[in-house]
């Protein structure tokens, strides 16, 4: 009797139950696949960020595009600075300049670490920094708190430009994202 | 002899449902007028009251379902042995699977893709979350004797799993602001609630009418129902990137209030055929 409630009640529907998530699963993975591509038509950078992130407006970056839908209070977001490259600065010197810069732009700045990367096959610099902000006006839950405020700034030479590639999130999140930004900086050419 | 699974005898378990409706509804105006108060200096409310905010719909439907469903109460032991499985699995199976799941990027990705995995990766493994609650619990007892026990089953499994959903939110939001807490902890409880009572619904004519198969067609119907309220509420939810937690109140207890109307009338006219 419980041989033949196990074929037919709970069989069907441990069956639906696995063919449903899979194929859910799927879709998920064919939608976090796809991306779409910026291609800096004034230097050589090339890179891919997910579909679903939109342009921030207003924005002078070279590319500026934010993903407003994570929950968190703040928008993840994707910022590519471009500079013409003084040929008598390393690496670190420009980073230092960019972290003197942004402590004072920027509430409570803070470097968390910073560490040399290969990324899109050249020297770069790549510093954990983190600050605080106001949340997004409207999001969920947001009171008007303070958001600490997470990111990566990768500091890379490429021919005559200096590019700044800023990925950053809300500090709640960044775990999370880091994956995802990890997938960007590795699709990063030049 | 006893008609089984008459809806007459068990009027009551449709009242309860309404009232718990109407309870949490209520329970909202109610957060919403303490706000100022949970609200100390402008600030943040803590997370023991946003904890407070989650558990509380929870403990006003089980008791409302007890103390209204007086003529033949189900084993207070019972209904609370079901919420608790309905969130002790979904805090082991739902949560990891749900938490893995990119809503963002299918939100981005367009209506029929968010859709679709609102349905399938979603709405199946929440409703199977109650599933193996009322299965693997009560399915089996000598109380589960009417097809309206497995409403109450259902529904349990599905409070159980929404109290789970949401302290996971409260207990991962950056900041909570009393009444848009109150609002998705109650979208979520109502909305779970009336999916559960479906599934239940199915699970209780399997036990009692021995319609074995057609659990599987509940769990469809419940998973489907479970996947398109689920992205309508997010739809209704949001207008471009303000949050309008009021709609999705709306469609919550709409969408309650149908699925309790809707097996009530199902019940009444299979009672009415079998007593023909």
């Amino acid at each position: 009797m419980a041989q033949d409630r196990w074929k037919r009640l709970d069989l069907p529907l441990w069956v639906a139950v696995a063919v449903m998530v899979a194929v859910g699963g799927l879709v998920i993975r064919s939608v976090e696949a796809r991306t779409v591509g910026f291609a800096d038509p004034q230097g050589s950078l090339r890179v891919r960020y997910p579909e679903g992130w939109r342009p921030v407006p207003g924005s002078t970056a070279a590319l500026d595009v934010q993903d407003p839908l994570t929950g968190a209070a703040v928008p993840t977001r994707l910022i590519v600075l471009r500079e013409p490259r003084a040929p008598d600065k390393s690496l670190g010197q420009v980073s230092t300049e960019t972290a003197l810069a942004r402590s004072q732009q920027l509430a409570m700045y803070r470097v968390m670490a910073e560490r040399a990367e290969r990324v899109g096959g050249k020297d770069a610099l790549v510093i954990e920094y983190a600050f605080v902000e106001d949340p997004h006006e409207s999001v969920l839950a947001a009171a008007r708190l303070p958001v600490v405020v997470r990111g990566l700034h990768v500091v890379v030479f490429a021919d005559s430009v200096t590019y700044h590639i800023d990925l950053r999130s809300a500090a709640v999140i960044f775990e999370q994202e880091r994956r995802q930004f990890d997938a960007i900086l590795r699709e990063i050419q030049f | 002899m006893r008609d089984r699974g008459t809806p007459l005898a068990r009027r009551s378990i449709w009242i309860a449902q309404g009232i718990a409706i109407a309870g949490l509804l209520i329970y909202v105006l109610v957060v919403r007028l303490l706000a100022p108060a949970l609200l100390t200096g402008g600030r943040p409310a803590s997370v023991g009251v946003g904890v407070v905010l989650a558990i509380v719909p929870a403990l006003l439907w089980l008791l409302l379902f007890y103390v209204q469903d007086a003529k033949e109460p189900e084993p207070l032991g019972f209904v609370l042995r079901v919420a608790m499985a309905g969130g002790i699995i979904a805090g082991a199976v739902a949560l990891p699977i749900l938490t893995r799941v990119p809503t963002r990027a299918w939100l981005g990705a367009g209506a029929v893709t968010g859709l679709i995995v609102s349905v399938f990766a979603v709405g199946s493994v929440q409703e199977f979350c109650k599933y193996l609650a009322v299965r693997f619990t009560v399915y089996d007892e000598d109380e589960f004797d009417e097809v309206a026990d497995g409403v109450t089953y259902g529904t349990a499994a599905g409070i159980g799993l929404a109290t789970v959903l949401n302290l996971w939110w409260i207990l991962n939001s950056p900041s909570i602001a009393p009444v848009p807490a109150a609002l998705r902890i109650v979208v979520t409880t109502l909305a779970q609630a009336a999916f559960g009572g479906v599934l239940g619904f199915f699970l209780g004519r399997a036990k009692i009418l021995g319609q074995q198969s057609r659990v599987l067609w509940g769990f469809l119907i419940a998973t489907l129902l479970n996947g398109v309220v689920t992205f309508l509420l997010r739809e209704v939810s949001r207008s471009g990137l303000t949050y309008r937690p009021w709609n999705g109140l709306i469609v919550a207890a709409v969408v309650a209030a149908a699925v309790t109307l809707i097996l009530f009338r199902a019940e009444q006219h299979r009672a009415g055929g079998s007593a023909a």
